[in-house]
């Protein structure tokens, strides 16, 4: 779920140039760290001192950005930023994000199939395509792009099902 | 169950199984957020548009009332039972709007257009959307036919025409809603359907006004669209507008139809809830800035339309409660100016007895003088005039032995005048009536009249005037116009009775 803020701070990100491998390693280590994301975000610490942590633990990269989200107490939403950023530089690429959750996994030439409609519909270079195996589907497959949802599966159309015998 | 329902609903069932196939369904959905109060705070709906209809996974329906750069502010229109944080919400592409057909008339329905009388269920014809275009400069036609209230009061100095906004406006049990009752229950066999539309009250106080209704065969071209105060603040919200839009069906085939919105101040109270939960800015009294436009676009939807177009008609009766009687608050002056005028009911007349309590000073009419009949024009005379002389001239009574002649008479005529505009509830008097006192009373037939005999004696004149002089009843119902012959043979009628 990505907020205006958020959406914000990965515009900047953006403008900054830096390597997806530090966006992701620095990611990496709020996660697997999380002293180290309590005290960045904790109020009590000394702006002085959390800069001090951050010039030692990040790539110098992205020092400053990191700093910036300090100043601006934003660190707990890193990864929303992230998410942002990779939103962005998706759509700067001309690459469509996807996910598709499917009970039998589809073959290559239906997943092209899927990836040429993706493109075609939404005039798009490239599709980066999620695969997700959803049991509860019963049977057939849902495509999410954005907002928008494919249904083709049993559940679905069980659904709908009772919703027009609902309305009758 | 009966046998005959089973084997429908068995073939019901079979056939939707027999033509179930698995389709590909394209839906926009958006997730929840955050919720209370009835406001919903949903991430996504990226295309959603302002009023559309939304819905929730437990099948309850929202509003979309704000849109923001990732997310959608919603109301929602039934309970939030079993939904939590990360439902999903899916667009309807649907503007949110209430099902109509002829079959509403003589039954009582919420906000949503579903009934709530227990009399089964309603057939739709037809979708109307809640929030509809006013219509254009075009469209519409001058107020000229009158909508006759049946308060002597009310049709003789402050007459209302078909396609007019008049306010009713008064502090709490000065009788507006009785007001509107009464109107209601003078259109019977005026080919006038009755919309009443009851914002934030009490339950029990629904029920009363629908077995009034019903008892005197007022439901027969009547609705109610009850929203009680029980009611989810977004329902209240928008109760009016799914009463007009049953009006606007009506109207579009060229019926009249009389609408009452009872009471609007709730109305406004309803929608300033729901906009500081929407967390819109507050302003004057807390008020959102735009409730002069949840008003103004409301109102401007009565009108009269052109033959082309339909040519029905919309009258609005809207009711503002005022407090300690101060018109000159945020809601009242409003409406007051949106309106083509206004009945102002005054608790000191309606402590006085004086009942329908409205003051003649304050209350108008701005476009009814063009829809009174002729007949009811002449009648009235100087009706006005006489009432304004009385209540100047009224403070001197206590000095009653030391006035001169033509100021007792003044005060004499200004008392038997105040005396003939009393009227009981649910009496409305019919145009032939209010002619006939109104021209009496012109005539100073009253004025050897005791006011306690006033009330026996119109009475009687009138029972003198059906038995005797059924074609001067006649000729009014029929010709609607006040001749100077006609004058003469209800005077000289009047005075025959006298005798």
């Amino acid at each position: 779920m990505i907020t205006q803020r958020a959406f914000h701070f990965a515009k900047v990100l953006t403008s900054l140039q830096i390597s997806e491998e530090v966006i992701h390693g620095t990611e990496q280590c709020l996660l697997i760290c999380l002293e180290l994301t309590e005290a960045l975000e904790n109020p009590l610490v000394k702006k002085m001192e959390k800069y001090k942590v951050i010039e030692t633990v990040f790539d110098a990269a992205i020092v400053d950005f990191m700093k910036l989200l300090c100043a601006h107490e934003a660190i707990g939403i890193f990864e929303e930023i992230q998410e942002a950023y990779e939103a962005l530089t998706f759509e700067q690429r001309g690459i469509l994000k996807a996910k598709l959750c499917y009970t039998m996994e589809p073959e290559d030439a239906q997943l092209e199939q899927i990836k040429n409609m993706l493109c075609e519909k939404y005039q798009k270079k490239d599709v980066f395509l999620q695969l997700e195996e959803a049991p509860s589907l019963i049977g057939g497959f849902v495509l999410y792009v954005g907002g928008t949802e494919f249904d083709k599966s049993i559940k679905g159309a069980i659904s709908e099902l009772q919703k027009a015998l609902i309305e009758r | 169950m009966s046998n005959s329902k089973q084997t429908e609903l068995i073939s019901v069932l079979k056939n939707e199984i027999k033509d179930f196939e698995v389709k590909t369904t394209v839906r926009e959905t958006g997730t929840l957020l955050r919720m209370g109060d009835g406001i919903a705070s949903v991430y996504g709906l990226d295309q959603a548009m302002y009023g559309e209809l939304v819905e929730f996974e437990t099948g309850v329906r929202g509003i979309v009332q704000n849109l923001e750069a990732k997310t959608a502010g919603c109301v929602l229109l039934g309970s939030d039972h079993g939904l939590t944080e990360g439902a999903k919400v899916t667009r309807t592409k649907k503007r949110a709007g209430v099902p109509v057909s002829n079959q509403l008339i003589g039954r009582v329905v919420n906000a949503l257009g579903s009934p709530i009388d227990g009399k089964g269920a309603i057939e739709a014809e037809d979708y109307f959307p809640i929030e509809n275009e006013a219509p254009g400069v075009c469209t519409r036609k001058p107020v000229t036919v009158p909508l006759q209230t049946g308060i002597l009061t009310i049709d003789s100095m402050f007459p209302i025409g078909r396609g007019q906004r008049e306010l009713i406006i008064g502090d709490r049990q000065t009788g507006k809603t009785s007001i509107a009752i009464d109107t209601i229950l003078n259109q019977k066999g005026q080919n006038v359907i009755c919309i009443y539309v009851a914002i934030g009250q009490k339950t029990s106080t629904v029920a009363k006004l629908v077995s009034t209704l019903t008892k005197h065969g007022a439901m027969d071209y009547s609705i109610v669209v009850s929203s009680p105060a029980s009611d989810l603040a977004s329902l209240q919200y928008i109760a009016p507008y799914a009463g007009t839009a049953m009006a606007e069906y009506f109207m579009k085939q060229g019926r009249d139809v009389l609408i009452v919105y009872d009471d609007l101040s709730k109305h406004a109270v309803a929608y300033r809830t729901m906009s500081l939960l929407l967390e819109r800015s507050p302003g004057r009294e807390a008020y959102p800035g735009d409730v002069f436009y949840l008003h103004s676009r409301l109102l401007e939807r009565s009108c009269r339309l052109e033959e082309a177009y339909g040519g029905g008609s919309i009258t609005a009766l809207p009711i503002i409660e005022t407090l300690a009687g101060d018109v000159s608050a945020y809601i009242p002056t409003n409406v007051i100016s949106i309106t083509d005028g206004q009945i102002f009911l005054e608790s000191e007349l309606f402590f006085a007895g004086n009942r329908p309590a409205v003051n003649v000073g304050l209350s108008v009419s701005r476009v009814g003088g063009a829809a009174q009949t002729k007949a009811m024009k002449k009648a009235v005379g100087n009706l006005r005039i006489d009432l304004a002389q009385y209540r100047e001239m009224e403070v001197f009574t206590q000095f009653a032995s030391d006035l001169d002649k033509t100021t007792k008479e003044l005060l004499n005529h200004g008392k038997h005048l105040m005396e003939l505009l009393k009227q009981p509830l649910s009496k409305p008097l019919p145009l032939h009536e209010q002619v006939i006192l109104l021209v009496a009373a012109n005539h100073k037939i009253f004025q050897g009249v005791s006011l306690k005999e006033m009330k026996a004696f119109r009475s009687d004149l009138m029972d003198y005037f059906r038995a005797k002089h059924s074609e001067i009843i006649e000729e009014i119902d029929e010709k609607k116009v006040l001749g100077d012959e006609l004058t003469e043979k209800i005077v000289r009628a009047a005075k025959e009775f006298q005798k």
